[in-house]
């Protein structure tokens, strides 16, 4: 196992490199450039743009625009953000955290709320709670997030007040109320929102896999075979047929990580959050290439290990895995 | 007896004479007493009460009161008078920079007027006040000379930096150095490089020396002024102080920054009017979504808000906001390519376009649009004929007496008939039958070029059935914002000339010149030697070009004037190659307790939301 | 006893069942009779069976065109001649609903099949084979992961823009393309999962005994056990091809106006939702209600493909 791992930390190396010429070459592809955004203003002269472009060194050629970036990158700097001119690793540090935040908060009542959905809806398939839980999960995912989004703002602020203070019953925006002193109170209402929005469809995507892996595995001779050896209900479910089922979930799971990096943009375009979607949106939007690269290579090393992880908890759950 | 009477009369007037001067006069020693009483006002007045006592026999005392009033200065505490300090709360979109000759959105320029003012500001009429200066300078005052190459600033005295340091003319000097740098990464760099020094005789002047004649002087430090203590000129883009501001000289600094997140601005003790600003703390939280900031306001968590869209207004109306309108400087235009589909080039050298060549298909064309349902979303938009219609340059009635562009798709499709576009086999599209440069037989199809989001896409949607109704089919081919404004190096299919009908909207200067030139005149055609410019319709017009030159290079204003009717003239009824849509109005709403605002947004980027943040007070 | 195979009657007991007197099932007939258990199922199939045929047959029996432009009609409320109301520049809702559904129909259903079809075949290579080619595989796998998809968007219909197909020139090619081929890769993952553990089966080795070929073994005796979480991802696919298609539109880059999507009605809606709440909420139920229905179905599906469910029903319980 530990060779597998190494070598999986060294196929590593040339992929990033790989993605990153390849994702340099695809943001010189696109139409438009870093110098679109001056494009409306009236005070722009040709010659401070030919200025700046040298400043940035966008007159070079694109080969050596590169390796100038994947000279300073693999020292750790990451350049300039075209658009604020800081450095790109400033604007993402200033970021992280808040989109981490509201990730893991969303990340953990996702995983309280589906196992047990989607395993308890499993066991008594057809039920009443079944049937529920399973048009609660298509409704779930039936909604697009800016939507959702949308909606609960205008229920939770717009419509439905606070009683006391007259103020929308949940906050619209932001992190924290500004003027105030810290409160963990303020924080968590503030988060219930943009958490609610982002964690409907998870909810619902976690809580089919795992009732559908469930079905699968429940009725699998190994798990009739536990039963009829008299052991525990408890021990059946959770020892044996949980840890068979959870496979397709730790899939998406991995899959899922990278988003605790990127943040999602429309949460966080609606409630204001301070968080990487909007960076990578507006990135994205103004062409700001040390940014975007920085932002990419970054999300590219979260995915390759969490994958690696995705494929380490295979081998421990289903001992039948083997990798040569 | 003639004689006795006479002796009389001497004798008595003698006598009278004798007992007037005998009878002492009352001497009048006037003693001063000076009464000093406080009153906060910027003038001085002098009020004198004498009163008079007169004693027999002796020299009278008298007791003059004289009460002078003397300036003093007091610190404006909120809690007097009629006009209320306190906090406010203003949710906007985020800017990049608070350097204003690096901001590059209209967002990030209001921002900034609330810290850091330039030598003029611009007001919603269109007239330039002093701000950081003392006076705009003229010809009468001896600001700028005949040539006008040379203009002199004076300062207002005793300015300050928001850390106490004086503001003087080095300053100033400064200001353009840093942004004439070439290695700046300044991007309000208009004018900044044609001037060939700044001299600082005093501490309160600033002598500018221009290398050529530049219409548009008056504008060169309005966005704002740099401080020498911010940093080196090269360095410009990295500078901390793009982050801080500190020091500044607006009427706010900035005191905190949390990125993406919110701003915190507080009242400037060193901004230079007595007693203002009047409120203490602006809190902007940052907020992307304008359906947020829009709840935010109906909520009472948000107290101003800078783009309210026209179907909102009656709501924000009926919620009780106060909504101020201003004309924004936004002016949609439909041009047509008057070259081939992708020539750089203007025709000739360059092929006529295959439809739009033809000057009176174009002319047709113009009456085929019906401009009110085009610019449905203006609020009251004005429909200007030409770009030349504000202020000293306005012909806009001249060109009015000529009646072009009505809305008359009869008109519209009797002219189609005669250019040999008909449609001949009833599909409901016009077909080439004799027309000017197609082949037979081409149907007449287009494609209507544009930026996508922003609602856009419904504007173009009403302009594709106004032609589908004089039978010319079209389709909508828009790209992103960034790419159409952008550079001809960065495809921007406008610059490149790839595009049949262009619809999009270009911010006005305050003063139209540098504009004029880069929409009208042949040498500001994009191509890859000359990528800068704008005239993306590929006018090539030597009489155009000739007034152009006129109007550009000399101050007075009737010559201009004249020069820019003649050139809307010759555009809006020969050459058919633009029709001007309109301008909206834009609209801005606060809540009730914030007063003292007036929405300015006529002549971006110089007149922005911020522009008078130090009047802005709250009244419960 | 080993793990019977995809459950088809032997031989063994098709002559029980003809000796009982019970007519001889195929596996169509058993997966068809197992999908008619689910009440839900069928009723979703009925309506999403009514969405696809008023959308397909749409100019023929709804009046309205979708792109008449008529401003001084904006924003009117539900009304019998507009049930759906109109939109901000007069349009009829309904019309664009329904000429709309035909788009977002297409994109999910598209770009789900590539999706799956491309992720299933990489997965389950890499799975069964392991080694050098599961590394290479699953390598590129994460290579894609990598790609901003939103890039390969602009791109891709930057691109397809010089072609003059109108189909591709509506934007939906683009949209299909990206997503199909941004999405294949959580397929492969999951597939490859479940040949991974499978493969170590015993009924593989039997297989590989009597000489049955690879892609016979993969596609004819792996791959539909495994049927069950493709079946689930595919129907949530299809949910998140449209969802995905309106939030590119809300964007500014999914299928380009005036041409209508669900999603981008739903995008442009949204501006004026607080207004003019209607104009959100017809597009978004529709997209509601198509996307259940293709749950239930899938849910139903995935029951009745399910192998031991199939051989449960054969040995009578």
């Amino acid at each position: 196992m530990s060779r597998y791992i190494i070598r999986r930390l060294l196929e590593a190396i040339p992929l990033l490199l790989l993605v990153s010429i390849a994702v340099f070459s695809l943001l010189q592809l696109v139409p438009g450039g870093p110098m679109g955004v001056y494009g409306r203003n009236p005070n722009l002269t040709q010659e401070g743009l030919e200025n700046l472009q040298a400043k940035l060194g966008l007159d070079q050629p694109l080969h050596i625009q590169y390796l100038r970036w994947l000279e300073k990158a693999l020292q750790g700097d990451f350049g300039h953000s075209y658009d604020t001119r800081r450095p790109a690793l400033v604007e993402i540090g200033d970021r992280l955290p808040a989109t981490l935040l509201l990730m893991t908060f969303t990340f953990v009542i996702v995983l309280l709320i589906s196992i047990p959905a989607g395993v308890l809806s499993a066991l008594k398939q057809y039920s009443a709670f079944d049937m529920v839980v399973t048009g609660l999960s298509f409704a779930g995912q039936a909604l697009p997030v800016f939507w959702v989004g949308l909606v609960m703002m205008l229920i939770f602020y717009a419509w439905l007040k606070n009683p006391v203070t007259g103020k929308g019953l949940l906050p619209a925006a932001g992190m924290y109320t500004l003027g105030q002193p810290f409160s963990l109170v303020d924080r968590i209402k503030h988060l219930i929102l943009p958490s609610a929005t982002l964690g409907l469809a998870w909810v619902s995507w976690y809580s089919r896999y795992l009732r559908s892996s469930m079905l699968d595995v429940i009725h699998q001779d190994y798990v009739r075979t536990a039963r009829a050896k008299g052991l525990r209900e408890r021990v059946v479910i959770f020892k044996h047929a949980l840890k068979n089922a959870a496979i397709p979930l730790v899939t998406v799971i991995a899959m899922d990580l990278r988003t605790f990096f990127s943040g999602s943009l429309f949460t966080e375009q609606i409630f204001s959050w301070p968080g990487m979607g909007r960076l990578f949106y507006r990135a994205a939007e103004r062409r700001d290439y040390p940014v975007l690269m920085a932002v990419v290579m970054m999300t590219a090393v979260i995915i390759i290990l969490s994958n690696l992880l995705a494929d380490i908890v295979y081998a421990y759950l289903d001992p039948r895995i083997r990798y040569e | 007896m003639k004689r006795l009477i006479l002796v009389a009369n001497v004798l008595v007037v003698a006598s009278m004479l004798l007992s007037a001067c005998a009878t002492p006069t009352p001497e009048v020693i006037e003693k001063v007493i000076t009464k000093e009483v406080e009153k906060i006002v910027t003038q001085v007045v002098k009020e004198t009460v004498k009163e008079t006592v007169i004693v027999e026999g002796t020299p009278k005392v008298v007791e003059k009161e004289v009460t002078k009033i003397v300036e003093k200065v007091v610190t404006p505490t909120p809690a007097e008078g009629p006009k209320g300090g306190g906090e406010i709360v203003m949710a906007d979109m985020e800017t990049n920079t608070m350097n204003p000759y690096i901001a590059s959105e209209a967002i990030a320029r209001g921002v900034i007027a609330l810290v850091n003012r330039g030598l003029v500001g611009i007001a919603p009429d269109g007239k330039w006040f002093p701000a950081m200066a003392a006076e705009v300078p003229t010809i009468e005052n001896g600001g700028i000379t005949d040539d006008g190459k040379t203009i002199t600033w004076k300062l207002r005295p005793g300015l300050k930096w928001s850390d106490g340091t004086p503001l003087t003319s080095d300053d100033v000097k400064f200001t353009w150095e840093a942004v004439s740098h070439p290695e700046s990464t300044a991007t309000q760099t208009q004018g900044f490089y044609l001037i060939e020094d700044v001299e600082t005789p005093d501490e309160l002047t600033a002598v500018v020396h221009y290398k050529e004649f530049y219409v548009a002087w008056v504008t060169q430090f309005a966005l704002g002024l740099l401080p020498k203590s911010a940093g080196e000129p090269a360095g410009m883009g990295e500078w901390e102080w793009n982050r801080t501001s500190n020091p500044t000289n607006g009427p706010f600094i900035l005191t905190e920054w949390v990125a993406s997140d919110h701003m915190i601005f507080e009242r400037n003790p060193y901004w230079w009017e007595e007693g203002k600003p009047y409120l203490d703390k602006i809190y902007y939280p940052i907020i992307a979504e304008l359906e947020t900031q829009r709840q935010m306001l109906l909520a009472g968590e948000n107290d101003a808000h800078h783009w309210l869209s026209k179907d909102y207004i009656q709501m924000m109306l009926d919620a009780g906001m106060t909504v101020k309108y201003s004309s924004s400087p936004y002016w949609k235009r439909i041009q047509f390519k008057l070259s081939e589909f992708g020539d750089d080039r203007p025709s000739p050298p360059a092929k006529p376009h295959v439809i739009l060549g033809d000057p009176k298909v174009r002319e047709a064309l113009t009456y085929a649009f019906n401009r009110e349902e085009i610019c449905y979303d203006y609020l009251e938009p004005i429909f200007p004929l030409s770009m030349f219609f504000k202020g000293d340059f306005n012909c806009e009635d001249e060109l009015k007496a000529l009646k072009p562009h009505e809305y008359n798709p009869e008109r519209s499709m009797a002219l189609l008939e005669e250019t040999g576009w008909k449609d001949e086999d009833g599909d409901g599209v016009r077909e080439c039958h004799g027309c000017m440069y197609a082949e037979e037989g081409t149907p007449m199809r287009m494609a209507i070029g544009g930026f996508s989001g922003w609602g856009q896409e419904d504007n173009q949607a009403v302009m594709v059935e106004n032609l589908k109704a004089v039978g010319v089919d079209s389709y909508i081919q828009n790209v992103e914002a960034t790419v159409l404004y952008g550079t001809y190096g960065e495809g921007s299919p406008a610059r490149r000339g790839e595009f049949d009908i262009l619809y999009w909207d270009y911010e006005l200067g305050a003063d139209p010149h540098s504009k004029a030139e880069d929409f009208y005149a042949t040498w500001r055609i994009p191509n890859a030697e000359n990528p800068g410019g704008f005239n993306c319709t590929r006018i090539s017009d030597p009489q155009i070009d000739e007034w152009m030159k006129i109007a550009g290079s000399t101050p007075d204003v009737a010559t201009r004037h004249e020069a820019y009717c003649n050139i809307a003239k010759k555009i809006t009824t020969e050459i058919y190659s633009e029709l001007s849509l309109g301008m909206g109005m834009s609209s801005n709403a606060s809540s009730q307790r914030l007063k003292g605002w007036e929405a300015n947004e006529t002549y971006m980027p110089f007149s922005v939301y911020g522009w008078d943040a130090e009047n802005w007070y709250i009244e419960e | 006893m080993s793990q019977p195979l995809i459950a088809e009657p032997t031989a063994v007991e098709n002559h029980a069942q003809l000796m009982e007197g019970r007519p001889v099932e195929t596996m169509r007939a058993i997966i068809w009779r197992q999908f008619r258990r689910h009440p839900a199922a069928i009723a979703a199939s009925s309506v999403l069976l009514v969405i696809v045929l008023t959308s397909v047959l749409a100019q023929w029996w709804w009046p309205h065109d979708p792109e008449a432009v008529s401003v001084m009609n904006r924003f009117e409320p539900p009304s019998l001649a507009h049930p759906m109301g109109t939109d901000r520049i007069g349009r009829d809702t309904l019309a664009r609903v329904l000429y709309g559904g035909r788009i977002s129909l297409s994109v999910g259903l598209l770009a789900m099949v590539t999706a799956t079809l491309i992720g299933t075949v990489v997965g389950g290579v890499a799975g069964y084979y392991g080694g050098i080619v599961d590394g290479v595989l699953m390598r590129l796998t994460d290579f894609f992961l990598c790609f901003p998809r939103l890039f390969i968007l602009i791109l891709l219909s930057f691109l397809l823009r010089e072609t003059n197909i109108p189909f591709l020139q509506g934007g939906v090619a683009p949209i299909v393309l990206v997503i199909g081929v941004m999405s294949w890769m959580m397929v492969a993952r999951l597939v490859r999962a479940v040949f991974l553990s499978i493969k170590q089966a015993e009924f593989v080795t039997a297989a590989h005994a009597y000489g049955a070929s690879d892609a016979r073994i993969m596609f004819g005796h792996i791959l539909p056990n495994s049927v069950g979480p493709i079946i689930v991802n595919a129907t949530m696919g299809i949910a998140w091809a449209i969802l995905s298609e309106s939030g590119l539109s809300f964007l500014g880059y999914g299928v380009l106006p005036p041409t209508p999507s669900w999603g981008n009605i739903l995008s442009d809606a949204q501006e004026s939702m607080s207004l003019y709440p209607w104009v959100a909420i017809f597009p978004g139920f529709m997209i509601f209600v198509t996307v259940i229905c293709i749950n239930f179905i899938g849910d139903a599906l995935r029951d009745a493909l399910d192998p031991y469910k199939v051989v449960g029903l054969q040995r009578g319980q």
